[in-house]
């Protein structure tokens, strides 16, 4: 199915401040895939990621969801089909309850009633926040606006998740859980963190950005063990790689 | 700070708790009950000044509501008085201007000024109650709707919905700007107007940068400039009714003073 490929070509940003954020960015994604992207403070992982479903628009290369090119014509459409959940909860909850936000993107989208509240239900039902559908956000923990978050993605439909550092400010058992729901997905996933460990779970590829520029591209088991090329990227092995401290 | 993040909070989810009732006030179409509100508000406030008698009629409607709604009324109470002092404040000074005596009870003169501003206390009470027993049984976001309904532009439903969602973030973000400050101020003298207007001014900015990464997630879920909200409700004929019985109940409250027209129709009876 060619339809859930993700490629950038040549893809160049510069901040209307004249900060040159992205450098000639060229990867290709193909479905079904989990990509890793990592890389320093401000390597330019959250612009990237901006790109991707046309919130940012570059004035050099371009992005190709599917065999689409971003445009004021295809947007909505890609919209859909690439669904964002950005870092702080708090952003990508804006509605009164649960149940408004999942609702949000169906509707936007046009649905019926019926089909929208199914939708809710069923999204709410996967990452298993059904039981939340009634309360305003700031009642919930930060795991469960974690898992909400997704479900307002979810809700569409998406064929590809694009994620911005979801495990940030979870603690461990709910970060252990959010990897295995993530694990269960069958979406083409493109994941931006720090959280190294979390990537060698989920992510087979993995691709390094440093200073706007790729750096590395490839399995992130082969890439997660090259102690130099993560060392100049800002980067270390993760702990699970790692040489235990105490046995040496 | 006196009120914290904490208890502004609970008394929040405390309305959207109370809003999320069953009774039989709860299930009234919120645009009624918004037009109910309204109009008893304009009837409260365009009574004439020194109006005390001919106000206490207007507590039927917020005993009926409170009783059938099932509010709590002693933190309803509690609320008002919160707000109580911008009344007092304004009214404070009538008794020292408006010395025209008006009643004279055994002797003791009561002037004016003192009447209205008994008037102005029970007026703010009554309207800052109805504007609660609003929130209480229909919610912010039913208003909301509501409003739009109503025709109210996007724009302006948009900001309310978003203030009251983001109230407490805000807050949350400033007490914590304040702490880390008063951790680091050691010299009263350096706790000065200067530093507050740079941590106003970074705290615009931080509310910048969010509203920006709001607008990020609403735009990445289909957003074109409209929140589309479900449920149509569709305002049946005891809504009407509702809506119709208390306007006319306000209006007569307003025009007549019903409670000396009562006193004087029992006179009549014992002449």
């Amino acid at each position: 199915m060619s339809h859930h490929i993700v490629e950038a070509r040549n893809l160049s940003y510069t901040y209307p401040d004249g900060t040159r954020v992205l450098k000639d960015i060229s990867f290709k994604i193909t479905h079904g895939e989990s990509v890793a992207v990592v890389g320093a403070n401000g390597a330019g992982k959250s612009t990237l990621l901006l790109h991707l479903n046309g919130y940012l628009s570059s004035s050099k290369g371009e992005v190709l969801i599917g065999d689409y090119q971003i445009n004021k014509d295809t947007i909505q459409n890609i919209r859909r089909t690439v669904g964002m959940v950005f870092q702080n909860p708090d952003d990508q909850l804006f509605m009164p309850t649960v149940f408004d936000d999942v609702a949000f993107g169906p509707l936007n989208l046009g649905f019926s009633k019926q089909e929208v509240e199914e939708r809710v239900n069923r999204s709410l039902e996967i990452v298993g926040a059904l039981k939340l559908k009634d309360r305003p956000p700031y009642k919930l923990s930060g795991g469960e606006k974690r898992a909400v978050s997704i479900a307002t993605v979810l809700s569409m439909s998406p064929d590809i998740l694009v994620m911005d550092e979801p495990t940030s400010n979870l603690d461990p058992k709910s970060r252990r859980s959010l990897i295995g729901l993530l694990k269960k997905f069958e979406h083409t996933k493109i994941i931006a963190t720090h959280d190294l460990d979390m990537a060698l779970d989920l992510c087979e590829r993995t691709i390094i950005i440093h200073e706007g520029k790729i750096t590395a591209d490839g399995l992130t088991e082969n890439l997660f063990r090259d102690k130099e090329l993560l060392f100049e990227n800002s980067l270390e092995i993760p702990l699970r790689l790692q040489a235990c401290p105490v046995c040496g | 700070m006196s009120i914290s993040t904490e208890t502004i909070k609970l008394e929040i989810h405390a309305l959207d708790v109370l809003s999320r009732g069953n009774s039989r006030i709860h299930r009234i179409d919120a645009r009624i009950q918004l037009f109910v509100t309204v109009v008893f508000v304009l009837s409260v406030m365009s009574m004439s000044r020194y109006d005390i008698i001919a106000l206490f009629p207007f507590f039927i409607y917020i005993t009926a509501i409170i009783a059938i709604g099932g509010l709590p009324v002693i933190s309803l109470i509690k609320k008002a008085l919160l707000m109580s002092p911008f009344a007092i404040m304004i009214g404070i000074f009538n008794p020292f201007f408006d010395k025209t005596p008006y009643l004279n009870v055994y002797g003791l003169n009561i002037t004016g000024g003192w009447l209205s501003f008994i008037s102005i206390i029970l007026r703010f009470f009554l309207t800052v109650e109805a504007g609660l027993i609003l929130i209480s049984v229909t919610g912010m976001y039913r208003i909301c709707k509501a409003l739009r309904q109503l025709g109210l532009p996007e724009v302006f439903v948009t900001q309310i919905l978003f203030l009251y969602r983001y109230l407490f973030v805000l807050i949350e973000e400033g007490t914590g700007m304040i702490r880390a400050k008063e951790l680091r101020v050691f010299n009263k003298r350096q706790n000065n107007l200067k530093l507050f207007g740079r941590m106003a001014g970074s705290l615009f900015l931080r509310t910048f940068n969010r509203a920006q990464r709001i607008y990020q997630a609403m735009v990445a879920r289909g957003y074109k400039g409209e929140i589309k909200m479900l449920e149509n409700s569709k305002i049946n004929s005891v809504d009407i009714m509702y809506g119709i019985g208390w306007t006319m109940f306000f209006l007569a409250v307003r025009f007549y003073n019903i409670p000396v027209l009562m006193g004087s129709a029992v006179l009549k009876v014992f002449q």
